[in-house]
C-alpha cells in the first residue's frame, strides 16, 4: 500500500494539534485521571462545606473583618454584595487554589518528553516554538475547563437555593472565569520555563514552591536598604492575588501585570528552548 | 542527482571537548550512506545536528536546501534517534497518529498511515498496545516505523538493528534495501557487514574528524583484490595461494582469511580461474568477495 500524500499544515494548526494532545493527556491517561480525582476530592470538600454554607458565612456581620493574607488586610465588601453567596465563597477559595492547581497540572509540559527523548520524534514534525506554545495553550485550556466546571458547580448550588438570581449572576460568572484564568497564566508560563531549565517536573514544582516565598522575602528585606529593588517584586507571579480576591475587575495590577509576566516568562522560555540541546 | 545534505565547516563543542572538528561533506539524493566510527567519535552528535536536536557552534548545515528544523523539512526527513523512546502513557496508534497528523494527514489518513508503517515493520497487531507492553526489539521497530511515516526523502537511522534478533534485523535490512533509491538513508552502525551490503557511501568519523569515501571503489586498485575465506586451512595454504596463476601477492589477514591481489589486464577472469585452482588444490572456500571488505577499507 502506497502512502497517502498529506497536505501541509499551517503553523497554528501544528500548535493546535499539540494543544489537543495535552487535553487527551489529562482526560485519557492514568496520570491525568489521578490528578483529576485528587482535584475532584479537594473541590468536593470545598463545595460541600464552605460553599454550601456560604449564606451562613457571609451573613455573619463580622465577615470580612481582619482577614489577612500574606500580611495584607483584605477588604471583601464588594464580593459580599454578589447575588450568589456561593459564588463569593467559591471565589475566595479559587483565587488561591487555582494558581497552585495550575502549577501541579502543568508541571510536566516538556520535562518527561525531553528526558525520554519523545520530544525528538515531535521535533521532526514541529518547531520548538510550536511545541512550546502548543503545550502551554493546552495547559491553559485544561485550567479553563476546570475553572468552568467548578464555577458552574458553585452556580448550580446557588440556583438550587434561589433560581431567581440566576440572570443577574452571569456577569459575575464570566468575570470570575476570566479573572481566575488570567491569575493562572503566569504560573503556567513559569512552570514551562522551569521545565525547560530544570528538565524535571518535580523539580519545577519544588522550585516554584521555594522560589516565590524566598524571592518575595529577600526582595522585601533588601527594599529596606535599596528602595528601587521593590520593582523586582513585579517578576514574581501571584503577588497581586490579595488584590484580585477583593473584587472582580480589570486593573493594571490584577490584569496587566499577570499578562505581562506571562509574556516575559514565555519569551525567556522560547529563547532558552530554541538554543538548548534536546 | 541533487544535493541532499551539505555541511560546511561544522564545529561542535561540549564544554572543552571538541566533538566535531571542521566537518565538511555533501551527500547526493538517492544514496545510502554509512556513518561509521568508534564510540565517542561524534556520530550521534552529527545525527543530532542534522535533526536539529543540537545546534552547531559554528558552520552551516543545509538539508534539501533548508536549515535543520525548518518547517519545509517536516515530512521530508524521518529519523530514528538513538535511545529516544515513545511516551509510555499512550497506545502506539495514538502516538503514530499524532505524528502523522503533524505531517499533514487528516484523522482517517493518519490511521491508514499508522497501519501502513506498522505493516512495514510487521507489527500491525500491536497498534493498540502501549510501549511498555512491547519488547525492546518491538519498540525499536515501532520507532523505525515512525521514521517512515509519509513519504520522507531522507531517513536517518542511528543503530537501527542494535538489539534486534537476527530475523528482525534481516527484515529491517531488507526494508532499507527495498526503499533505497526512492528514499535516501544515512545509517549509523557498528555492524560493518551490514553497512557494506546496504550503503554506497561511507562517512568515517574519528575523534571528530570526518572523511568521506565510496564503499564500492571502481578504481584499478580495488579491482585487483579478492577477499577469500577458507574452510580447511593447512600449513602450506598460504604458499599454495601465493603460487596460483595470476596472483601478484597474497596477504593472510587471520587464520582463515586472505586477500589476493591480481592484475585484471593479465588475468581478466581471475575469479573463475581462482575457483578452479582452489578446487584443484582441494581448498574449500566459504566466501569469496570481490574487492576489500568495508572493514579492510576503513581500518587496515
Amino acid at each position: 500500500m502506497l502512502p497517502t500524500t498529506p497536505s501541509s499544515n499551517g503553523h497554528l494548526q501544528q500548535a493546535w494539534l499539540i494543544c489537543q494532545f495535552e487535553l487527551i493527556r489529562l482526560f485519557f491517561t492514568k496520570r491525568g485521571a489521578i490528578l483529576l480525582i485528587a482535584f475532584s476530592v479537594v473541590w468536593f470538600l470545598i463545595l460541600k462545606y464552605p460553599v454550601f454554607e456560604s449564606v451562613k458565612i457571609l451573613s455573619n456581620p463580622n465577615f470580612g473583618e481582619n482577614i489577612t493574607v500574606f500580611s495584607s488586610q483584605l477588604n471583601l465588601q464588594q464580593i459580599v454584595q454578589w447575588p450568589y453567596s456561593e459564588l463569593a465563597v467559591y471565589w475566595l477559595f479559587a483565587v488561591f487554589a487555582f494558581p497552585i492547581t495550575s502549577v501541579l497540572m502543568s508541571s510536566d509540559q516538556l520535562a518527561s518528553d525531553t528526558n525520554r527523548g519523545t520530544v525528538r520524534f515531535l521535533l521532526l514534525r514541529s518547531t520548538r516554538s510550536q511545541l512550546l506554545y502548543g503545550r502551554f495553550f493546552g495547559q491553559v485550556l485544561i485550567i479553563a475547563s476546570l475553572i468552568t466546571m467548578t464555577a458552574l458547580a458553585a452556580l448550580i448550588m446557588g440556583m438550587v437555593r434561589d433560581i431567581s438570581l440566576l440572570s443577574s449572576s452571569f456577569d459575575e460568572l464570566a468575570n470570575i472565569g476570566l479573572n481566575l484564568l488570567i491569575s493562572c497564566l503566569p504560573f503556567i508560563a513559569l512552570t514551562s520555563l522551569l521545565n525547560v531549565i530544570s528538565k524535571s517536573s518535580k523539580l519545577s514544582v519544588v522550585l516554584i514552591v521555594i522560589l516565590i516565598p524566598v524571592l518575595t522575602g529577600l526582595i522585601s528585606y533588601l527594599t529596606q536598604y535599596i528602595s528601587f529593588i521593590e520593582y523586582l517584586l513585579w517578576i514574581i507571579p501571584g503577588l497581586q492575588l490579595t488584590e484580585t480576591v477583593q473584587g472582580l475587575g480589570f486593573s493594571v495590577n490584577t490584569t496587566l501585570l499577570p499578562l505581562a509576566q506571562t509574556a516575559v516568562y514565555l519569551a525567556i522560555c522560547h529563547l532558552t528552548l530554541t538554543r538548548r540541546a534536546l | 542527482m541533487s544535493c541532499l545534505i551539505s555541511c560546511h565547516e561544522i564545529n561542535k563543542y561540549y564544554g572543552s571537548k571538541h566533538a566535531l572538528k571542521n566537518v565538511n561533506f555533501e551527500l547526493e539524493s538517492g544514496t545510502t550512506t554509512a556513518l561509521v566510527g568508534p564510540n565517542g567519535a561524534g556520530k550521534t552528535t552529527l545525527f543530532s545536528l542534522l535533526c536539529n536536536y543540537h545546534l552547531p557552534n559554528t558552520g552551516r548545515i543545509e538539508i534539501m536546501g533548508h536549515q535543520p528544523g525548518s518547517h519545509q523539512l517536516f515530512g521530508q526527513l524521518g529519523a530514528l534517534p538513538q535511545d529516544a523512546q515513545l511516551d509510555p502513557r499512550f497506545a502506539i496508534k495514538h502516538q503514530l497518529g499524532l505524528y502523522a497528523k503533524l505531517q499533514g494527514f487528516d484523522k482517517k489518513q493518519a490511521q491508514q498511515e499508522c497501519q501502513r508503517v506498522l505493516e512495514l515493520v510487521e507489527l500491525t497487531d500491536i497498534a493498540g498496545e502501549r510501549p511498555a507492553a512491547l519488547s525492546h526489539g518491538m519498540r525499536k521497530r515501532v520507532t523505525i516505523a515512525q521514521a517512515l511515516i509519509g513519504q520522507p526523502k531522507l531517513v536517518m537511522l542511528d543503530e537501527p538493528t542494535a538489539g534486534l534478533d537476527p530475523t528482525n534485523a534481516r527484515n529491517i535490512r531488507q526494508l532499507v534495501m527495498n526503499l533505497s533509491g526512492e528514499v535516501s538513508f544515512i545509517i549509523s552502525s557498528h555492524n560493518l557487514d551490514e553497512l557494506e551490503r546496504l550503503c554506497d557511501n561511507v562517512l568515517l568519523l574519528e575523534q571528530g574528524n570526518l572523511t568521506q569515501q565510496s564503499v564500492r571503489h571502481h578504481d584499478t586498485e580495488q579491482q585487483q583484490s579478492i577477499t577469500l575465506l577458507l574452510d580447511n586451512i593447512q600449513q602450506d595454504t598460504y604458499n599454495k595461494l601465493q603460487s596460483m596463476t595470476g596472483v601478484i601477492a597474497a596477504e593472510q589477514l587471520n587464520k582463515a582469511e586472505f586477500i589476493l591481489r591480481y592484475d585484471p589486464k593479465m588475468t581478466p577472469n581471475f575469479d573463475i580461474e581462482l575457483i578452479q585452482q582452489l578446487r584443484q588444490q582441494q581448498l574449500n572456500y566459504r566466501q569469496l568477495t570481490k574487492g576489500l571488505s568495508l572493514e579492510q577499507q576503513l581500518f587496515s
